[in-house]
C-alpha cells in the first residue's frame, strides 16, 4: 500500500487493521523464512503459554512479523479438517522446508498410542510417528521446555507413558530449550537466532549458549552469601537458599540476570529456591525440592557436575571466614 | 437409519490433544464420543515423593491453569499439617489466583473461541481455515482483529501480575503451605495496581462490549449446546475477614441449590483407558478421562455454574451462556483484586518453613478457571502413599458412565442441528465453550 492509497483508504473509512496485516504478511512471506510446525505432545502445553507471554515483541508481532506458524494446536485459526490436511501434507511430502518445534515428550513402548495429536476414520497419528515422520525431514529441530529436551516431568519415574526425550527418537542433533516452561526469550531468541543467523553456539547438551551458558548458582544475587557461608534458615529469609534446597548450582540458565514474566521476577527473588525446572535432571534427581542438594540427589549425580562445588561448601561450612579477596 | 462417522480431529485452539467423534443421523448429531488423546500418570508418578513436592509438581499437569493445581495441593497440605495463611497472605493469594483466571479468560476468548466466528489475515496461523457462518461486517472484524492483538499483550501481562508475587508464570513458586513467601511492599502494590488498571480498562472497553456484540450477533447460540444444566463449585477465594468464599461452594441439581458434600463425589472409568491399548474410535473405551459423578448425576462447572450460585439466579448452560459468564467473571475478578490490593497491609518478610504431615490423609479443593478442582492425598509419614486429581475438565469432557451417560459436553453435541455435517462449525463452537483442557482431564 503507498502513502496517497493509505491516505485515501483513511478518508474513505474503510478498515486499515486487515489491508496493514496483509501487507505485513506479504513483505514478511519472503522466502528467507521457514515456516515452524509446532508439536504439541506429551506434556502439558505450558511453553505455548510461555511463548504467549512474550512482551515486547508481544504474541501478535511475533506470529505477523517474526514466525510463520504453519501448524500449532493452540495458535492455529484451522480447525478439524483444514489442520489435518495441513499435518497429513507435511507428513507424507518427500520434506524440507520446515522447522520442526516440539513440546512434551514423546510417548513410546506399549504406550505409543496414548498421545495421539490427530486421528481420521482409518489411522492415528502418534506422537512418536509424527516426530519422527517430520523430524527427520524438517530444516532444523528445536525441543522446547524440558519434557521434550530431556523427558522431564512427562518421564518422571515411574514414567508411565514410557515418555523419552525428542532427540532419543530422532537420528540428528536436536537444539534443546529447556525449562518447565521455558522462558518466552529462550523461546523466541533460538527461533530468531535460526531465522536470522543460522544455529546458535550450543553447549554438550545441545543447548544455546547464549541462555544456558552458566549456571544459576554462578549468577545468583545471593551468592555472597553462599561464598560467606551464610543461608537462610526459612522461606522468606534473604540469604542464600542452598540448605532450603536450591538446585541452582546444578542448574543451567540465566533466569537471575533474565528474570521472568516481563523481566519483573523470579523464584529466587520470590524467596523460593530454585527447583532445577531447566536442568536435565529435572525432576527426579532435583527433588525433594525443599532438601539439599546432597540429600536430594541421594549422590546419584555425576561428580563432574558439581563435585568441585561441593568441596567449596564443605570448606566455607567449616571455616565461616569470608574470603573477599579471592571473589 | 446407520449413524453416518464423521470425526473432528484434531480440535485446535484449546490446551492438549482432543477429537471428537460424531454419529449423524441426517444433520442431526445422535451420538458423540469425546477422545482424549493423551496421558501422562500423575497420580502414579506422585507416589512415594515427599509430600512437600505436590504444589510444585502437581502444577506441571497444566500448562493454562498451573497456579490452580497449585493452590489445590497447598490447600490440601495445610490441611494435612494444621498451618494456617494469615489474613494478608489470604489476600495476596487471592490476587496470585485470580490473575491467572485473567490470564485465561482472556486467551480464551481471543485466542481460541473468537477466531470461530472472524476471519483473520491473509498468512498462517490465521490461515488456511474454513469460513462458513461468519456474520461479522468488516469493520466489524477489523476491530475484532485489532483487540485479539491487543489481547495477547493483556493476558500476557496478567501474567506479569501473577509473577509480581509469584515469582514467574506458568509455574508459580511462591504460594506455599502457611502462606505466601512473598511479602506485599509497597513497590509490588504499586507495580501491581498499575497493571490491574491496563487490564480492568481492556476487559471493561474490549472484552465487554466484544461479547456483547458476539452474543447478540450469535442468539441462536443461547439454543445450541445445551446441557443437564446442573452445576457444581466448590467454592473461590477464601475470605481474609471472615469464613466462607467470595464464590460460595455448592451444587445446583434440577434447578435446585444444595451444600456441598464431597462425599457424593464418584468416579466411573467404564469408556476410559486404564493401559496402554488404545483404540479411539472404538465405542467401548475411547478415552482418557475418567467420568466423575455427583450424586450420580453429570454435573459441570466454570464460570456460569459460579455465576449461577453467586447470584443464586438458575439459568440454563447453553454454548453463548457460558462464553458470556466467563466475560462477566473476568469483570468482576477485576474488581475484586482491585479490593485485595486496597486490603493489603505492608509487612515484614515472611517467614515460611516447609509443612510437616500430620495426618493419614486429606482433601483439598478450590475451583479452578474451567470449575471444579480437587486433590486428595493419603499419607505414610511424610511421603505421599496415594494421590488424586479430579480436574473440572473431567467433569466437563467426561465420557460415557455405566448408565451410557455422557458428560455435559458430550450431552451439548448430542442433538446439535447443522447445516452442514461435512463441515459442522457449530461443533467446534460448542466445545471451546467449555474451555477444554485436556492435559488436566486425563493428567
Amino acid at each position: 500500500m503507498n502513502y496517497s492509497s493509505f491516505i485515501s483508504k483513511c478518508k474513505s473509512g474503510e478498515p486499515l487493521a486487515i489491508e496493514l496485516a496483509k501487507e505485513l504478511a506479504n513483505r514478511s512471506t519472503q522466502e528467507s523464512l521457514v515456516p515452524i510446525l509446532w508439536l504439541e505432545v506429551t506434556g502439558c502445553a505450558g511453553n505455548t503459554i510461555s511463548l504467549m507471554n512474550t512482551l515486547g515483541p508481544n504474541l501478535c508481532q511475533v506470529l505477523l512479523q517474526t514466525i510463520i506458524v504453519r501448524y500449532s494446536n493452540s495458535l492455529m485459526f484451522a480447525d478439524t479438517d483444514a489442520a489435518y490436511t495441513i499435518l497429513n501434507k507435511y507428513l507424507n511430502e518427500p520434506g524440507g522446508g520446515f522447522g520442526l518445534v516440539v513440546e512434551g515428550a514423546i510417548a513410546t513402548g506399549n504406550m505409543e498410542s496414548s498421545t495421539v495429536v490427530a486421528l481420521s476414520s482409518t489411522k492415528q497419528i502418534t506422537a512418536l510417528e509424527a516426530v519422527t515422520n517430520l523430524g527427520a525431514k524438517a530444516d532444523w529441530v528445536v525441543a522446547v521446555g524440558t519434557c521434550a529436551s530431556f523427558g522431564g516431568i512427562s518421564a518422571a519415574r515411574p514414567n508411565p507413558s514410557n515418555s523419552v526425550a525428542t532427540q532419543q527418537v530422532l537420528r540428528r542433533p536436536v537444539i534443546n530449550v529447556p525449562g518447565c516452561p521455558a522462558n518466552p526469550d529462550w523461546i523466541t531468541g533460538t527461533l530468531f537466532h535460526l531465522q536470522a543467523y543460522g544455529v546458535p553456539d550450543l553447549d554438550a547438551l545441545n543447548r544455546p549458549k547464549l541462555f544456558y551458558g552458566e549456571t544459576i548458582h554462578t549468577r545468583c544475587p545471593r551468592r555472597s552469601y553462599f561464598d560467606k557461608g551464610i543461608f537462610a534458615q526459612n522461606l522468606g529469609d534473604k540469604e542464600c537458599m542452598f540448605k532450603l534446597g536450591c538446585k541452582g548450582p546444578m542448574t543451567h540458565a540465566d533466569c537471575p540476570v533474565r528474570m521472568w514474566n516481563h523481566y519483573v521476577n523470579w523464584p529466587v527473588k520470590a524467596n523460593t529456591p530454585c527447583i532445577g525446572c531447566a536442568s536435565e535432571f529435572f525432576p527426579d534427581q532435583t527433588s525433594p525440592f525443599f532438601s539439599p542438594m546432597q540429600l536430594a540427589t541421594g549422590g546419584r549425580l555425576k561428580q563432574r557436575y558439581f563435585s568441585s562445588f561441593l568441596v567449596r561448601v564443605k570448606r566455607f561450612v567449616r571455616r565461616r571466614i569470608p574470603r573477599w579477596h579471592n571473589r | 437409519m446407520a449413524q453416518q462417522i464423521k470425526i473432528l480431529s484434531p480440535i485446535t485452539r484449546l490446551s492438549g490433544v482432543i477429537s471428537v467423534k460424531l454419529g449423524f443421523q441426517g444433520n442431526t448429531v445422535a451420538n458423540a464420543n469425546v477422545i482424549t488423546t493423551l496421558f501422562r500418570g500423575f497420580e502414579k508418578m506422585l507416589v512415594g515423593r515427599e509430600a512437600t513436592d505436590a504444589p510444585y509438581f502437581t502444577q506441571r499437569i497444566c500448562g493454562i491453569c498451573s497456579i490452580a493445581h497449585g493452590v489445590t495441593a497447598t490447600y490440601l497440605l495445610e490441611k494435612a499439617s494444621g498451618l494456617k495463611p494469615t489474613p494478608n497472605a489470604i489476600l495476596v493469594r487471592n490476587i496470585l489466583l485470580g490473575s491467572e483466571f485473567l490470564q485465561n479468560h482472556l486467551r480464551h476468548f481471543y485466542l481460541f473461541e473468537l477466531p470461530d466466528y472472524i476471519a483473520g489475515p491473509n498468512r498462517p496461523p490465521f490461515e488456511p481455515r474454513a469460513k462458513r457462518d461468519l456474520r461479522f461486517n468488516l469493520q466489524e472484524t477489523e476491530r475484532l482483529l485489532a483487540h485479539y492483538c491487543e489481547a495477547t499483550e493483556m493476558s500476557a501481562i496478567c501474567h506479569e501480575l501473577s509473577a509480581v508475587f509469584g515469582g514467574k508464570a506458568p509455574h508459580e513458586h511462591s504460594f506455599l503451605p502457611g502462606g505466601i513467601s512473598v511479602s506485599p511492599t509497597a513497590d509490588r502494590i504499586l507495580k501491581a495496581k498499575g497493571l490491574l488498571q491496563q487490564i480492568y480498562a481492556f476487559v471493561t472497553q474490549k472484552l465487554c462490549t466484544d461479547t456483547e456484540l458476539l452474543a447478540s450477533r450469535y442468539k441462536d447460540y443461547y439454543n445450541l449446546g445445551l446441557t443437564p444444566s446442573n452445576y457444581l463449585c466448590y467454592g473461590l477465594f477464601p475470605r481474609h475477614d471472615s469464613a466462607g468464599n467470595y464464590i460460595p461452594a455448592g451444587a445446583v441439581l434440577n434447578g435446585r441449590c444444595s451444600p456441598l458434600d464431597i462425599r457424593l463425589i464418584t468416579e466411573d472409568s467404564t469408556s476410559t483407558y486404564l493401559d496402554g491399548n488404545t483404540n479411539y474410535l472404538s465405542n467401548q473405551k475411547y478415552s482418557w478421562t475418567k467420568a466423575p459423578r455427583y450424586n450420580n448425576q453429570v454435573v459441570e462447572g466454570g464460570p456460569l455454574a459460579r455465576k449461577v450460585l453467586l447470584t443464586n439466579n438458575f439459568e440454563p448452560s447453553s454454548t453463548m451462556s457460558r462464553i458470556v459468564a466467563r466475560t462477566m467473571e473476568t469483570r468482576q475478578i477485576c474488581l475484586w483484586i482491585g479490593q485485595w490490593l486496597e486490603g493489603l497491609k505492608e509487612e515484614e518478610l515472611p517467614h515460611l518453613s516447609p509443612a510437616t504431615v500430620n495426618v493419614e490423609s486429606a482433601v483439598g479443593q478450590t475451583d479452578a478457571p474451567r470449575g471444579p478442582l480437587l486433590h486428595q492425598a493419603s499419607y505414610q509419614g511424610s511421603k505421599i502413599q496415594q494421590y488424586n486429581v479430579i480436574t473440572p475438565s473431567a467433569w466437563n469432557l467426561s465420557p460415557k458412565d455405566s448408565h451410557g451417560l455422557g458428560g455435559p459436553l458430550e450431552q451439548a453435541l448430542q442433538g446439535t442441528v447443522t447445516q452442514d455435517p461435512n463441515q459442522p462449525v457449530e461443533a467446534g463452537r460448542i466445545i471451546r465453550s467449555f474451555d477444554p483442557c485436556i492435559s488436566c482431564s486425563t493428567h
